[in-house]
């Protein structure tokens, strides 16, 4: 009896093992890899074959040389990056606040529709519209100073990351805005109500009373949408060509695709690089990730 | 201060949830607003309040209109039943918010929030969150934060709904004595009529948007001027039940069927006597039990009641309810005399359910 209660115990842990297998392995693989000349499975080898040999540093070179690939600096890669997910999380969260309280309280006309829009487009896979955006993006780049003259992002036209962000922002605001709604609907209108009463503005009950009380959900959306400019690669793939302007899914993609043998060791160390954000982000944040979910405002009685 | 509400009407998407009210609340009188739950009487509360706008009719706060007054121009500090506690906010802040939108000085605010919550018994609490506080602590909070601002009128939207028994009970004679001490005019909303009757100086009623009756609780108990309020009036509530007018001799009775006829005395003949069936409505304490006299029946049910016993028995054909006292020790199935005290009772037309005695 002992035993089949062991086994009842244990079981569930097995299977997620044996499930979760596949992935632990493949991590396993890239950081091995990184630090390896050579690999037979996930054993490093060096040049003339002897196991547990050939332990090197040399595909971590990129951080100080100029990618050989892109012939750039890793560091303005990431530092593009960076801006992109930055620029992506800071819009998306802004917008959606603001609209998702104007969904969530106000009553307009359009409305509704407005809703089942937003819904609709969040499915519409982005791939499909990626011609059209590029036309879109064309005309903005012939808009005197938005279009190319902006510091830091470059401006919103072709080619430049204040387009990618544009593009990215509009992509990812259905999810954000009906996210933000959602989180706005759960607080009581006798608190909206008790501050106008002390004497708020519309803009100071939403800015002072609403806001505070929906951070969870703002922290959620915030990693989230950090994350999604952090990984993208589809939008800054097709909207910016020239290799300063690229980011680190980018090069990973030129990494692959390149007509010489592709250097195994340097693609793990890059795609680990590009990875450890994203980890030491998620462990310290994934307590309101898993708010999205939950949802709702604790501490009214 | 003195309200006036005049024909006021709220519509909702083409429906009336406030239908043309017109009541006057006096300088420093306690008015409740009664009524079953969606009946309009806090939307009704809310036009006050300025957060909903009338469809049409006006509201005059010392005769001047103030319909178009945001809320935060008129006055008025409100207190909600779900507290509405600015919950990222200490005990403090939550109560000098308003005096910190206004910028008044630090040093008033520190004096107004020590003078409220010297009032409230809140003293201890100004550096807690409202989460860490019990329903009441909250409610006493919510209460000071209405207070600090020295409005000219007080809403209450049920107040006291989420609190246990036994607190709702204090609470209710303290927010009474309260209103008495610092004569703010004061609106209360609640579906309690226990609450209203104890609290208020003057009920107002209020039954899908209209208005039925608005009058001192005495009145609106002694003398229901509908059906409704009498029925939702009292507690336990009033007997009502069809009887068959009959006139003989020059005398009136009520016929409750298998041959039980009470009379009825000539303080209290309806208006109209030539309907034939009525509605007759006795409260459970104008019910005696009687030695010798009355009339008999079998007690079907003893409720204890604690201070009284709730007796159920049958009159004539009619199931009714009346308070006896425990020391009788009546028992399920014990016969008894009931004598009806007649010029307590009332009577209403069923269609219309209008009173026949005071409508």
């Amino acid at each position: 009896m002992k035993i089949n209660k062991l086994f009842t115990k244990s079981f569930p842990y097995i299977l997620l093992i044996i499930l979760t297998l596949p992935i632990i392995l493949g991590y396993l693989w890239i950081v091995i890899t990184t630090f390896s000349t050579r690999i037979y499975g996930l054993i490093p080898v060096d040049q003339s074959g002897n196991y547990f040999r050939g332990l090197t540093l040399s595909n971590w070179t990129f951080l100080t040389d100029k990618t050989k690939t892109l012939n750039v600096s890793i560091w303005l890669l990431t530092f593009n990056t960076l801006i992109i997910a930055v620029g992506l999380t800071v819009g998306v969260v802004l917008i959606s606040m603001m609209a998702g309280y104007a969904l969530s309280r106000i009553k307009f006309p359009g409305r509704k529709p407005f809703l089942s829009l937003t819904l609709i487009l969040h499915s519409f896979p982005s791939v499909t519209l990626l011609i059209a955006i590029y036309f879109v993006l064309r005309w903005i780049a012939r808009i005197p100073i938005l279009g190319r003259g902006i510091p830091i992002i470059g401006g919103f036209g072709y080619n430049t990351l204040g387009g990618v962000i544009l593009v990215s922002i509009a992509l990812q605001l259905p999810l954000g805005i009906w996210l933000m709604k959602g989180f706005f609907d759960n607080v009581s209108w006798d608190l909206e109500r008790a501050a106008l009463i002390d004497g708020c503005s519309r803009w100071r009950t939403w800015w002072q009373i609403m806001v505070p009380q929906i951070m969870p959900g703002i922290a959620a959306l915030s990693i989230f949408s950090f994350m999604e400019g952090w990984k993208s690669f589809l939008i800054p793939y097709s909207f910016m060509t020239s290799h300063a302007r690229a980011t680190l899914s980018t090069l990973l993609n030129e990494m692959m695709s390149e007509s010489s043998p592709t250097d195994y060791g340097t693609l793990a160390a890059v795609g680990l690089f590009q990875l450890l954000p994203i980890i030491i982000f998620y462990l310290f944040t994934q307590k309101y990730l898993l708010n999205i979910f939950s949802g709702g405002v604790k501490g009214t009685a | 201060m003195k309200v006036d509400l005049i024909n006021l009407t709220k519509k909702f998407m083409g429906i009336t949830a406030v239908s043309s009210i017109n009541l006057d609340i006096k300088d420093g009188e306690f008015v409740a607003f009664l009524g079953p739950s969606g009946c309009g009487k806090t939307t009704t509360l809310l036009m006050i309040s300025g957060i909903y706008k009338p469809t049409t009719g006006d509201i005059l706060f010392e005769g001047e209109r103030v319909n178009h007054f945001p809320p935060k121009d008129r006055d008025i500090g409100m207190v909600f039943q779900s507290y509405a506690l600015y919950p990222h906010m200490t005990v403090y802040q939550n109560l000098v918010f308003s005096l910190m939108l206004k910028r008044r000085p630090k040093d008033e605010m520190k004096a107004e929030a020590k003078r409220v919550a010297d009032i409230m018994g809140i003293g201890t609490l100004l550096n807690r969150k409202p989460g860490q506080l019990s329903g009441g602590q909250q409610q006493r909070v919510a209460l000071g934060r209405a207070l600090i601002k020295q409005p000219k009128l007080l809403l209450f939207d049920e107040p006291l709904s989420n609190l246990d028994a036994r607190l709702r009970i204090s609470m209710r004679g303290e927010i009474k004595k309260l209103q008495n001490n610092l004569g703010i005019t004061s609106i209360y909303v609640t579906h309690d009529q226990i609450e209203a009757m104890t609290m208020a100086d003057r009920i107002a009623v209020i039954k899908d948007g209209i208005l039925q009756a608005y009058t001192v609780p005495e009145e609106l108990h002694d003398k229901p001027k509908t059906l409704f309020i009498a029925e939702f009036i009292g507690n336990p509530p009033m007997n009502l039940f069809e009887v068959k007018l009959l006139s003989e001799k020059g005398s009136l009775y009520a016929d409750l069927g298998k041959g039980v006829k009470i009379g009825i005395p000539k303080t209290r003949t309806p208006k109209d006597t030539q309907k034939g069936v009525i509605k007759m409505g006795i409260r459970p304490q104008d019910l005696h039990a009687g030695k010798d006299k009355g009339i008999k029946t079998v007690i079907e049910l003893v409720e204890p009641m604690g201070r009284d016993d709730l007796i159920v028995c049958q009159l004539g054909d009619k199931d009714i309810h009346f308070l006896t006292d425990p020391g009788l020790k009546l028992k399920t199935g014990n016969r008894i005399n009931i004598l009806p005290d007649m010029e307590k009772s009332q009577f209403f037309e069923i269609e219309t359910g209008k009173s026949l005695l005071w409508a």
